[in-house]
């Protein structure tokens, strides 16, 4: 608040206390408040107040710019011949009115035009004797505002370039403190016209600044021009885009090679030919029509259910070691290894609807406005899909185009695991398995390969004679089947991420036992932030025990010190 | 040691079970200054019920190890302990080796057995046959046997051919090398002298009691994803036979 005091007058007394008293307009509706008036006191160690700025501010309506701006400012100063020792006091010394003209009347900023007038005590030097004027002389006269056709109003004792204005005179030594001294303080009005103008054009606006100094004519400044830009819109039609076409052709074991063209849109143009514009994306969409049951192998990273009844949460069935088979081992609990039939209709649930399989750029070519081509590989052998594309220019999408549907007849595995046999030069055999590019990472070739020896007993799962003396086809399926169920095993154990918790308890839980089940219960937590809140909640999924730690200590008198458990949680 | 109670010189105990072993560790701190010896056996008892506190028993024999080196120390003014580390008995039954070289073979064919030999083509010297050994499961379950456990086999199983287990390794060590390619979880249930060995594909519940651990006792928790590694290719190598 004291930032803009001015500092003492040079022949005034100290500061001795400020006050400053502010009034505000509370909005009824918004609740907000409005400044509207300020007035400063300042008084000096006696108590006397030496000075008093008083500011008020006009509103139309609160929010708004103001329209008005006055300001008085009062002070015990020495003027000449109006306020002298003997009879000094709180004086109005000047005022300040600004008038705002904004362009818009809810929008301050830089589109305010306003005209500021000073007005306040000028202390002019006097003449012995009234002046006679030479014509040059009423010519200027005029020039600073005095009316040259009333004679008792003229200025004529007055030497008119001395004037000054108060706040020069106080700080300097301009003022002589002796009451014969031929100067005299007179009231002038306005003192200093500052206009701003600013001019509104669609993408600007322009501002010009005009000072003007009645007591120093010759000194009037013209600022400008400043322009200031204003924000722009932008406007947007969505364009109807034409949709493409898609043709599948199977590609070998590979997959369906997919192959999108078209599309795209055309404006037409009154000068020459309409303009077509290429798509920049197309997406392709599938829909399962019929497919045969995937096996473990042919979905390596666990997406698709093998069995409708399986359960989603881990559950394991330890049998109880007092019941053993005929081994002497405990017994299994897994129902015996016959056939079983699923009551109920255990067929899968048809797929109705389309899911987008591929998000491609336009690859096209000088002959072609619009093509790209991708490879489906995640298809089973027999199963019957039916592909549709999308067209994509910026931010709009075109219609799905027609519909290409195809019964895919290569081998099964192809869609899950790539699985190659070598029969290397020592007579052993190497099955490498590969498995798709994984879902959850987009850069391609990333991924480890793990090497295995399994001792498998070769005679027993390769044949390459059949009973009636034929060649076997495919001589290696069953170790290949084999192999692709140990990998995929493999690949759950190392890919699959699991949660490592741990967990510290204040009690010795001693009856611990690594595989025991676990459930945590009500640990709850909150977190509140910019509006949101994100609460935890207790799973009632159990955790199993993968390690634990209890550890107790006495201290010098016998009383146990420090006793906790810490057990170690894997997700199961 | 010599059968007797040192329950009245302890200190500070600690058991712990590390995460994916089967077998656990103990340290305990003694009050006193003494020789430890090395294959001294062990029985640490701890109860939660006040009038029986040897009610259950934390580590029942355990052992400490030939190589460990129990710290002893004291200072001017401070009272002489020891801290003496150990295992339990599982951790030996984990280290059990045979004495002599063990060849297993699925029939009592003379041919495959040089086979294998050929094929390993390390040092065996002095071997023993085991015949009848026509699956993985049927060795894993003898090789069990022989390290003193009960094996129950969850994972799939396959036809075994004849081969040497390096007579570097132990029964448990041969064991786990041939559960590797079905990527087992090996799990241990010390009540019924159990090993489990499990399908990491097969969902699971946990064995034997429950817990609910409520969270007005828990004074801290912690949690992290893991993920061992991407796999993406497995080359299997099946030696010749």
């Amino acid at each position: 608040m004291l930032d803009d005091q001015v500092a003492p007058d040079g022949f005034t007394e100290g500061i001795g206390a400020v006050t400053v008293r502010t009034g505000w307009h509370d909005d009824p509706g918004t609740g907000e408040s409005y400044l509207i008036e300020q007035e400063r006191t300042i008084a000096n160690h006696v108590g006397r107040i030496i000075r008093r700025d008083l500011e008020r501010y006009v509103y139309e309506i609160a929010g708004s710019p103001p329209l008005e701006f006055h300001r008085e400012t009062w002070g015990d100063v020495y003027l000449p011949k109006v306020n002298i020792s003997g009879e000094r006091g709180l004086k109005l010394l000047e005022t300040e009115t600004i008038r705002y003209y904004p362009w818009s009347s809810f929008s301050p900023g830089v589109n305010l035009s306003y005209r500021r007038e000073l007005a306040g005590y000028v202390i002019y030097d006097l003449k012995p004797a009234p002046a006679v004027l030479t014509a040059d002389q009423i010519d200027r006269l005029e020039d600073r505002g005095y009316s040259t056709t009333d004679v008792a109003a003229m200025p004529l004792h007055r030497v008119l370039d001395s004037g000054r204005f108060w706040r020069d005179c106080a700080r300097g030594s301009e003022a002589v403190y002796e009451t014969d001294t031929p100067q005299q303080a007179f009231w002038v009005g306005p003192v200093e016209t500052t206009v701003e103008i600013v001019f509104s054009e669609p993408d600007k606006w322009t501002s010009y600044r005009i000072t003007k100094s009645r007591i120093h004519p010759d000194d009037s400044v013209v600022d400008g021009p400043e322009f200031i830009r204003k924000e722009s819109f932008t406007y947007r039609l969505p364009v109807p885009i034409e949709p493409p076409t898609v043709k599948a052709t199977e590609q070998g074991d590979d997959g369906v090679r997919l192959l999108v063209e078209g599309g795209g849109s055309t404006i037409s143009s009154t000068i020459g030919s309409p303009i077509r514009i290429p798509p920049d994306r197309y997406q392709i969409e599938r829909r399962v029509v019929t497919e045969p049951d995937r096996t473990a192998s042919a979905d390596p990273w666990g997406m698709w259910d093998t069995d409708p009844a399986s359960a989603t949460a881990a559950a394991v069935l330890w049998a109880d070691a007092n019941t053993t088979d005929l081994e002497g081992f405990a017994a299994d609990p897994t129902p015996p290894d016959e056939e079983y039939e699923e009551p109920g209709d255990p067929s899968e649930p048809e797929y109705e609807y389309w899911e987008m399989i591929a998000d491609l750029p336009n690859t096209s070519t000088y002959e072609v406005i619009g093509q790209a081509t991708t490879l489906d590989s995640d298809v089973v052998g027999d199963g019957q899909y039916e592909y549709r594309a999308r067209a994509l220019i910026g931010q709009d999408m075109s219609d799905p185009g027609p519909t290409a549907g195809i019964t895919y007849g290569g081998s099964t595995g192809s869609s899950g695991f790539r699985t190659r046999t070598r029969r290397a030069a020592d007579q052993s055999v190497e099955v490498d398995v590969s498995a798709p590019a994984d879902p959850g990472i987009l850069a391609d070739g990333y991924g480890e390969c793990y090497t295995v020896d399994l001792p498998v007993d070769l005679t027993e799962l390769v044949e390459f004679v059949d009973e009636n003396g034929d060649q076997v086809d495919e001589p290696y399926a069953e170790l290949e089947d084999l192999a692709e169920e140990l990998a995929s095993r493999i690949m759950a154990r190392e890919n699959r991420p699991r949660l490592e918790a741990n967990v510290t308890v204040g009690l010795p839980l001693i009856v611990l036992e690594r595989g025991q089940g676990v459930v945590l219960g009500d640990i709850d937590w909150s977190t509140t932030g910019n509006g949101l809140i994100i609460d935890s909640s207790t799973s009632p999924d159990v955790w199993l025990v993968d390690g634990f730690r209890i550890s107790a200590s006495r201290s010098k008198d016998g009383s146990f010190s420090s006793l906790s458990t810490t057990i170690d949680l894997i997700e199961p | 040691m010599n059968g007797g109670d040192l329950t009245p010189w302890v200190t500070a105990v600690e058991v712990t079970q590390p995460r994916r072993c089967l077998y656990r560790q103990w340290s305990v701190t003694l009050a006193g200054w003494s020789a430890v010896e090395d294959g001294a056996t062990w029985d640490i008892y701890a109860s939660h019920d006040s009038t029986n506190p040897r009610a259950e028993c934390l580590v029942r024999s355990g052992i400490v190890p030939p190589d460990s080196q129990p710290e002893s120390r004291f200072g001017a003014e401070q009272m002489p302990s020891v801290v003496v580390n150990g295992y339990d008995r599982v951790w030996l039954t984990q280290r059990r080796a045979p004495r002599d070289t063990i060849i297993l073979a699925p029939d009592s064919d003379s041919s495959s057995v040089e086979r294998a030999i050929s094929e390993y083509g390390g040092p065996i010297g002095g071997y023993r046959v085991w015949s009848g050994m026509r699956t993985m499961h049927l060795a894993v379950k003898a090789l069990g046997r022989a390290a003193g456990v009960n094996v129950r086999c969850l994972v799939p199983n396959y036809p075994l051919q004849a081969l040497v287990v390096p007579p570097t390794s132990s029964y448990w060590d041969a064991m786990l090398s041939l559960l590797d390619p079905t990527a087992a979880e090996v799990w241990y249930r010390r009540t019924g002298n159990e090993l489990v060995i499990v399908d990491p594909l097969s969902p699971r519940y946990g064995l034997g009691r429950r817990m609910t651990i409520s969270g007005s006792i828990i004074t801290d928790a912690s949690a992290v994803p893991v993920r061992r590694r991407r796999v993406r290719r497995v080359i299997f190598r099946v030696p010749p036979c």
